[in-house]
């Protein structure tokens, strides 16, 4: 809008100077795009010295001059109206492209005030003005010119951002590593030179590198199988092993608490079995004992074997009777009575001796004389019991009788006593 | 392509012979072994970058395995080993990624 008028206007004064300076320098013009990088000057302050060395050391030398200029020729209202035409898409889109990154470095400088300026000094405005003078066409160019600048720049971006040590091997280094590989090819394609050295560190490093890649593969494997062979625990998670944990906690308790009981119950039953054990020894013991006293066992022991032979006065069974109770009371334990002719019967409670012609009945069973009883007991009790006076032996000896009693270590009582059926008398307990 | 070889001789090499990591390399070979996938990709997308170097290469390879494993035994000593080598294994893996992607752009342009 406002614009136009002024920029209607202006092209012909940014003309005025830009070709004056211009003819004088027609040729640096375009060197100078290429210095344009020089913005960059920043990041390749290298550079700008060769353009000096091409011939413009005052453009660049002037630079430091032109500012506090224009920081005063800002004042001037022409100035100002420059700024304003600065305003332009064209030129705006200038410092834009300056103003790279890289361009920060100087974003004053290369900013509006030295384009201000430099219409107006001499020395700088070759550069801004041209481009602004020869006008638009020149301008349309330009764009091109800033592209070039741009492709330069990011390839010395590239090269910075890449920042080894020699650019230009160092992308032959990139581009050569495969054919590292073939050895054969690369070689020529790198620098003659430096081939030697190169080479040999390119095949140290790849060697190392094949080293560094097998021993990765390995670790690698070893590492898989390793965890593969480890146990799932190893894989589980904190929360899990804790839980795990504490299931395996309560079975074991559970456990301990049956072995518990089990070691309980076993301990009964063994006592219960011993207890068994004892009562039936005891109780068979017991059975011996009473089979013997009631009859139904034989019995071997220490004893006695008392004969009894009749004189002119045969042998009554209340003589039998009285030998027997003597016996009794000298704790006799088991006795049997035999007849001459061998027939014996065992003396039990319920033995009973009758007279009978010519001899006795004992239990239901006829003997005859001479009588013989076989007692086991305590053999000197038994007979001081026999031979006590006016007993039993001294009074069948009165008789015109004999008693003959014989100690023996070891006698058997082998008659058997018939069991006896009790038919009313039950046991209480 | 012979570095690949390489590779699958190490692998081949790691599976026949099998041996037991030792106990002490225990903690830190899973990690050196992440770091080292880490420069292995770095590697790669540099070869497809066209900046790859082979000193850099070796020196980043070894290098970033023995800080993984020195970060990891730090970490060990001031008893946050396990939450440290979270934090290694968090940022190789994401270093992986963007090196996967970066060589993924590459082979497949997306």
């Amino acid at each position: 809008m406002t614009d136009d008028p002024r920029d209607g206007g202006r092209p012909a004064e940014p003309t005025k100077p830009a070709r004056r300076p211009n003819p004088g320098r027609p040729n640096p013009n375009r060197p100078a795009p290429t210095p344009d990088p020089g913005p960059d000057e920043a990041t390749v302050r290298l550079s700008p010295v060769t353009p000096s060395t091409t011939g413009e050391p005052s453009p660049q030398k002037p630079e430091p001059r032109p500012d506090p200029a224009a920081s005063e020729d800002l004042a001037r209202p022409e100035d100002l109206a420059r700024p304003e035409d600065l305003a332009r898409p064209e030129r705006q889109a200038r410092p834009e492209d300056l103003a790279r990154p890289e361009d920060l470095a100087r974003p004053e400088d290369l900013a509006r005030p030295e384009r201000q300026a430099q219409p107006e000094d001499l020395a700088r405005p070759e550069r801004q003005a041209q481009p602004e003078g020869p006008a638009r066409p020149e301008g349309v160019a330009r764009p091109e010119d800033v592209e070039t600048t741009r492709e330069a720049a990011e390839r010395g971006a590239g090269e910075a951002t890449v920042a080894l040590p020699r650019p230009e091997h160092s992308e032959d280094a990139t581009v050569t590593p495969p054919p590292v590989s073939d050895e054969g090819e690369p070689g020529p394609d790198a620098d003659p030179a430096p081939a030697g050295p190169a080479r040999k560190r390119r095949g140290t490093a790849g060697v190392v590198i094949l080293v560094l890649l097998a021993l990765l593969g390995f670790t690698l494997a070893v590492q898989l199988r390793g965890k593969s062979v480890d146990s799932d625990l190893a894989a589980m998670r904190e929360d899990d092993l804790v839980r795990l944990q504490s299931d395996l906690q309560g079975q074991e308790d559970r456990l301990q608490r049956e072995i518990a009981s089990l070691e309980d119950s076993q301990r009964q039953l063994q006592s219960g079995a011993q207890g068994r054990q004892a009562a039936l020894e005891e109780a068979s013991k017991r059975a011996d004992e009473l089979a013997i006293l009631a009859g139904t066992a034989a019995a071997r022991g220490p004893g006695l074997t008392i004969r009894f032979i009749a004189g002119p006065k045969a042998i009554e069974a209340s003589d039998i009777l009285n030998a027997v109770q003597e016996l009794r009371g000298a704790d006799a334990e088991a006795m049997q009575i035999a007849g001459v002719d061998g027939t014996t019967v065992r003396i039990v409670a319920s033995t009973y001796f009758v007279d009978a012609d010519g001899g006795l009945e004992v239990s239901g069973k006829r003997l005859t004389g001479p009588y013989t009883i076989t007692v086991i007991g305590d053999p000197p009790t038994m007979r001081t019991a026999l031979n006590i006076p006016d007993g039993l032996v001294p009074s069948i000896k009165g008789d015109g009788g004999n008693v003959i009693v014989d100690e023996h270590d070891t006698v058997d009582v082998t008659a058997i006593a018939e069991p006896v059926n009790l038919k009313h008398a039950k046991p209480v307990s | 392509m012979i570095p690949v070889l390489a590779l699958v001789v190490g692998v081949v090499l790691g599976i026949v012979f099998g041996p037991t990591v030792p106990g002490w390399l225990e903690p830190y070979l899973p990690i050196a072994v992440v770091a080292a996938l880490d420069a292995v990709f770095g590697g790669v997308r540099a070869k497809l970058d066209g900046i790859f170097d082979d000193q850099q290469f070796v020196i980043s390879f070894i290098s970033n395995v023995l800080v993984a494993a020195l970060i990891v035994y730090l970490g060990d000593q001031l008893g946050v080993g396990g939450q440290l080598s979270t934090g290694v294994v968090v940022v190789l893996g994401v270093r992986i990624f963007g090196n996967v992607a970066a060589i993924r752009r590459h082979l497949f342009r997306a």
